[in-house]
């Protein structure tokens, strides 16, 4: 005698709980390690064939391996010459152009005044951007 | 006598894929207890009929009813008493042969119990009783039909479609499955099923059905079709008569003859 089917909400209740069936066993395979029967020896499906497709990522791990490595090589120097840069620059006092050009009239107005060529001594004057 | 009881009973069945006739004009009628092979060479229909039958397609014309009922207006109620075996079946990743039979069971509203009840002895003589904790999506196409023959029969129905059903299998589980159908048919219930492999339907059933370009060529019991068609030769001769079109198509002429009881 066949059964009698179960109501339509009842039918429509089990399609979600299947769905969540699959996500559980999905999580759980993921995360715990398979626990294995005595004796048992578990069926392993027939090896497919390697195709073209490892080489191809072989080759794309390769690309980016050399990309980053050039990547990370380029941003050293940079980092490293910019540090050489400021190294040389400490001391130096950077000024605007036009107190530049004020800095370099009071020179001239000093020379002038004490008969001296020299700018004042332990001031590197230099033709800057903005003020630091 | 009184004739048989009609379980299956198609009429004018046809399926046209655009410009491809797939089954043209099938009449035929199926008895209670009857073993009914629907033979016929790749692409001649048999799977498009069975499909049509199972409401997994709709037909282009006619119709079609299992113990009454009509397999199209009324498919849920129709597969209540029908167990279905498809050619290639096809099981959600993530979930062991159990959980696919529990909800099979489910559905058809029988209690764990009983599902587990049903499948047991089905698992032992398929011998897939120690794969039931594995995922099903990983089994081998042989694995995989067991596992459905075992899905269509929880509900114990009164009529069986199997659709090439010993494909894939191996020559034991392929014994097992003829001998149970033998003792499914023993126990009254009916059974229809498709296949190319003409020894096991000269082995197994009542009558056979030869499908040709999607047309009924020939139908009968095997003594009918033999002096028919191959003045008492195998079924393997009277298939080539029928395929090589000496045979005029069954549906043009009175049709489906059904035994007597």
């Amino acid at each position: 005698m066949t059964p009698s089917p179960p109501g339509r909400v009842r039918a429509v209740c089990f399609i979600p709980r299947l769905g969540l069936r699959r996500w559980i066993n999905r999580l759980s395979g993921q995360l715990l390690p398979r626990r294995k029967k005595k004796g048992e020896t578990r069926r392993l499906a027939t090896p497919r064939k390697r195709g073209a497709s490892a080489i191809l990522l072989a080759f794309l791990g390769c690309t980016w391996l050399w990309m980053a490595a050039f990547c990370s090589w380029q941003f050293l120097s940079r980092a490293t010459q910019a540090s050489r840069e400021k190294k040389e620059d400490r001391g130096a006092v950077r000024v605007t152009r036009y107190g530049f050009e004020r800095i370099q009239k009071a020179a001239q107005a000093l020379a002038e005044l004490d008969g001296l060529q020299r700018p004042p001594r332990g001031a590197r004057l230099r033709r800057g951007g903005s003020a630091g | 006598m009184d004739p048989a009881p009609l379980v299956l009973s198609i009429r004018g069945l046809s399926k046209r894929y655009g410009g491809f006739q797939a089954v043209s004009d099938l009449n035929l009628d199926v008895a209670r207890g009857e073993i009914f092979a629907l033979l016929g060479p790749n692409g001649a229909g048999k799977t498009t009929t069975i499909r049509m039958l199972m409401g997994i397609l709709q037909p282009t014309a006619g119709s079609a009813s299992i113990d009454g009922i009509d397999c199209f207006r009324e498919r849920a109620r129709t597969m209540r008493n029908v167990g279905y075996l498809p050619d290639e079946p096809v099981f959600h990743d993530y979930l062991r042969a159990r959980e696919i039979n529990r909800f099979v069971g489910d559905m058809h509203g029988l209690t764990r119990g009983a599902i587990d009840e049903r499948s047991r002895p089905l698992l032992e003589r398929l011998q897939l009783d120690d794969a039931t904790e594995e995922y099903a999506v990983n089994f081998s196409r042989g694995m995989k039909k067991k596992l459905a023959l075992v899905c269509a029969l929880l509900h114990d129905p009164t009529f069986l479609i199997l659709d090439e059903p010993t494909s894939g299998l191996d020559p034991l589980v392929t014994r097992t499955l003829l001998d149970l159908v033998r003792t499914w048919s023993g126990a009254g219930k009916t059974i229809f099923f498709s296949t190319h492999l003409l020894d096991q339907a000269e082995k197994l059933c009542h009558r056979a059905g030869i499908l040709f370009r999607g047309t009924l060529a020939a139908v009968g019991t095997l003594d009918e079709l033999r002096s028919r068609l191959s003045r008492g030769g195998s079924l393997e001769e009277v298939f080539f008569a029928v395929t090589d079109g000496s045979e005029k198509p069954e549906s043009e002429s009175t049709g489906a003859g059904v035994p007597q009881a």
